[in-house]
């Protein structure tokens, strides 16, 4: 305890604070082997997300009909598709819907999930009772599946898989909330500011909601990891990302016609959903061990 | 005390990692003692508790025990392994902590663990163990032994929680017990009634007894002979009897801070530290 | 502040719990501090002192009866209104819990003033965190760099913000080590003496009570059983047994 304080410096100001917490946060992160690994896996999909344009050989929707199932070369990085197209810039400009994605439906499940369960833990009674069982009902569904059905009914496409995705996500993060906020609802630092004479609105999104960020945090990391899988998986039916756009449960799904004869235009989509889906299970994993106070003295 | 000495430890060092090389958090501890009330105090932070781990060896991983020599009854601690420590645990070293709610099972019934631990020592069979049972919940001065002993840990009160920890102690009947701030977290009625159960069993069963604490006075009335650490090493040793022969500056500061008639309303003295006390 | 006293409390009733688990924590308390008094409320545990003291914080609601503080009337069975607050501040016992973990010492102290409109709140975190001792340079770390002591100093601090008439005290030093109780209390009589301020102190220890307080009610299993002035106290002018063993235990005596 006092040898921590003696190195650490006094900051001067709010923002000088938070950086320093910031800081000791990274060199935790970086010591930590899974998380760095998960790390620089998450970060690859995002460079590749973001610079796609500089990185692609080639533009991943021309179709050169000619230079079809191609295998792996000098030209074709990862060879071609069934119309030509580069598999290599389709799998960099497939990043680009996989991040969306993951990006949208922690966007809209999370901060949901979050304030149903603040609010259920943190009023009890039938408030607690009545949202509790709604977000069990909503946890009953097999992700796969209801996602199936919404987007059957509603119509293939990006925008509803990420809503069919983010409506059985949320429950989650209620749950998660629900239990921080049980264990805080009484803590002397709540109850201190009840006495400075907060309301329920600000003691939950001031003083509950801090403490429930970094188990949701590594909640959403490790969500990801599914999230990304289902997209594929609605990609692979033809419910998800429409053609041409290159996502890459798309891609495995029409390669999926020519795993025999070429190989690479399944394998190379897969091993990307593969490499993303472990590398934000590490992450979370490794998150979880650097962020959860529960797992320090 | 002309008898060999239950507990002899000499040169007992504990450190842990830090930034800069290891941190000692307890240096050069020297204790003997028989059959007779120790207590160690001093403050956070002064290494009391560590010491009392690290005569359990209960010492978490990154942190490392060394000593000179660290023996009970004459038998070597320092070479104890995971086993060897348990057995003395169980059997020779009794301990009592500060809530009773972290050392006795949550989820067993007061009965069954006493129960549990007259199994590992003695053959006898299931009534005689409850018969038992009862007479040592009877004997820690709980009123109703057969209500204590159907309950769990959590529908007992504080007092009554540390009363069926020590009695579930005192089933294997240890030479020594290491009680760790065991009244802290009980009211001033309460502390006195387990404080004198306490001194009745170590007096009446000849037991060797450390009490660690923070508070000076309660120590100074319950035990024969005080040791005061202040940053991992003892500074003074102090017969109980006359704290107002202390020498030491921190133990005088410990005590002129204490609120007491003739300083009432006005200014405490304040504990100002000296950094040569660090250095023996 | 008018000559009527700070606090009248008449025939308050408190409960915990409902239905079979109704559990009667106070019964029939009738108290007056006057203004500017140091008030001890002494009793084992279960005796009701710090449920008592949460009424008057306004963090309990499930009571009956009249109290009146600071000229406010604090409305039974409900949640007083936010200017209530601004009247009255609590100390909590453990330091360790009464500070959020994430909020800076800025944050915590910056809260209180910014809710019930304080201008110059910059000005107003500076001067408090010298008043207990701490100055500038502990106003951005985070609770968890400091020690037992100087959370509690934080706290004290949050609680004097507002320049509340009352200061609750639930064994703000019963945490704490010998040597930081005395810089607690001495500070606690710093703030006494700049400030007209009447306190409520709750403890179990007798020697801290006497130390500070003008007068003790004693509390035994949720009821009142004696007042006394610090003055008999320190004579042992006692009648009540309960009141004998607590004085007894306190100093290690048989009763």
């Amino acid at each position: 305890m006092s040898g921590a304080q003696s190195t650490m410096q006094t900051p001067n100001s709010r923002r000088e604070a938070r950086l320093i917490q910031f800081k000791i946060g990274l060199r935790r992160v970086v010591r930590n082997p899974s998380t760095l690994v998960g790390g620089l896996l998450v970060l690859t999909l995002l460079v590749m997300a973001l610079i796609a344009p500089l990185i692609a050989t080639h533009d991943p929707m021309a179709q050169i009909l000619t230079d079809r199932l191609q295998p792996p070369s000098s030209a074709h990085w990862l060879g071609t598709d069934q119309l030509g197209r580069d598999i290599y810039s389709r799998l960099v400009y497939g990043a680009q819907p996989t991040l969306l994605i993951v990006i949208l439906v922690i966007a809209f499940s999370a901060p949901f999930g979050l304030i149903i369960g603040m609010v259920a833990g943190y009023m009890g009674g039938w408030v607690e009772t009545l949202l509790m069982r709604l977000t069990d009902i909503f946890m009953a569904f097999p992700r796969l599946i209801l996602a199936l059905a919404l987007v059957s009914v509603l119509k293939p496409g990006l925008t509803n898989a990420v809503i069919a995705i983010a409506i059985t996500a949320w429950p989650s993060y209620a749950r998660l909330a629900r239990a921080e906020t049980l264990a805080l609802r009484h803590a002397d630092f709540v109850e201190a500011a009840r006495g400075l004479g907060q309301s329920g609105r600000k003691i939950v999104m001031g003083q509950i909601l801090p403490l429930c960020l970094s188990s949701a945090a590594i909640r959403a990391t490790l969500d990801m990891a599914g999230i990304i899988l289902t997209a594929a998986g609605l990609g692979f039916l033809g419910l998800g990302a429409q053609p041409p756009m290159a996502e890459w449960g798309a891609m495995i799904g029409t390669g999926r016609d020519h795993v025999f004869d070429a190989w690479w235009v399944a394998a190379a989509p897969g091993v990307a959903i593969l490499l993303v889906s472990l590398g934000f299970n590490l992450l979370g994993d490794g998150l979880r061990d650097v962020l959860d106070p529960k797992h320090h003295d | 005390m002309t008898e060999a000495p239950l507990l002899s430890i000499d040169g007992l060092t504990v450190s842990f990692p830090g930034e800069d090389g290891p941190v000692a958090v307890v240096r050069d501890f020297k204790l003997e003692i028989g059959r007779e009330k120790v207590g160690i105090v001093g403050e956070s932070g002064s290494g009391k508790s560590m010491t009392a781990r690290a005569i359990l060896g209960l010492i978490p991983k990154p942190g490392v025990v060394m000593a000179n020599s660290m023996r009970l009854h004459g038998q070597d601690m320092l070479s104890l392994d995971k086993t060897g420590w348990r057995r003395l645990r169980g059997k020779r070293i009794g301990m009592i902590l500060q809530d009773p709610k972290f050392s006795l099972n949550p989820v067993m019934r007061i009965g069954d663990q006493i129960t549990e631990t007259l199994q590992l020592h003695e053959k006898i069979s299931r009534a005689e163990q409850r018969e038992r049972a009862l007479e040592i919940l009877a004997a820690v001065g709980i009123d109703d032994p057969q209500r204590v002993y159907a309950a769990y840990p959590h529908e007992l009160s504080g007092g009554m929680g540390q009363r069926a920890m020590i009695a579930a102690m005192l089933v294997s009947s240890p030479d020594l017990i290491i009680a760790d701030e065991p009244t802290s977290a009980l009211d001033v009625l309460v502390r006195e009634q387990v404080l004198k159960l306490l001194d009745d069993l170590v007096t009446r069963r000849g037991i060797g007894l450390i009490l660690i604490s923070h508070d000076l006075p309660m120590v100074a009335r319950f035990c024969d002979r005080i040791l005061v650490m202040y940053r991992g090493r003892v500074v003074e040793s102090l017969d109980a009897r006359h704290l107002d022969r202390a020498t030491h500056p921190y133990t005088r500061g410990l005590i002129a801070c204490l609120p007491s008639p003739a300083l009432r309303g006005q200014v405490l003295p304040s504990l100002s530290r000296d950094p040569a006390w660090e250095v023996a | 502040m008018s000559k009527a006293a700070a606090i009248t409390i008449s025939g308050v009733d408190v409960y915990h719990g409902h239905g079979s688990q109704r559990f009667h924590a106070v019964r029939q308390a009738d108290l007056t501090v006057a203004p500017r008094e140091t008030f001890g409320l002494v009793g084992g545990s279960g005796s009701g002192k710090s449920t008592l003291l949460r009424v008057l914080a306004g963090l309990l609601s499930n009571w009956s009866g009249a109290i009146t503080l600071a000229g406010q009337v604090l409305p039974p069975g409900e949640r007083p209104p936010r200017s209530y607050y601004r009247h009255v501040q609590m100390v909590f016992q453990d330091p360790y819990a009464s500070l959020n973990p994430r909020h800076t010492v800025d944050r915590i102290l910056a809260e209180g003033l910014v809710l019930h409109g304080f201008a110059d709140v910059e000005q107003r975190i500076r001067h408090l965190l010298d008043q207990v001792g701490l100055g500038p340079r502990f106003r951005f770390r985070y609770p968890h760099e400091l020690s037992g002591g100087q959370r509690q100093r934080v706290a004290i601090a949050r609680a004097i913000a507002l320049e509340p008439d009352v200061l609750l005290l639930d064994e703000p030093t019963s945490a704490l080590d010998a040597s930081v109780q005395a810089e607690i209390l001495n500070l606690l009589m710093a703030i006494r003496r700049e400030r007209p301020v009447t306190c409520v102190f709750v403890s179990h220890d007798l020697s801290v009570i006497t130390h500070l307080c003008d007068r003790v009610a004693v509390m035994q299993q949720g009821a009142i059983v004696e007042r006394l002035s610090g003055d008999d106290l320190v004579a042992r002018h006692v009648q009540h047994p309960y009141t004998r063993q607590l004085l007894a235990a306190s100093e290690g005596l048989p009763a």
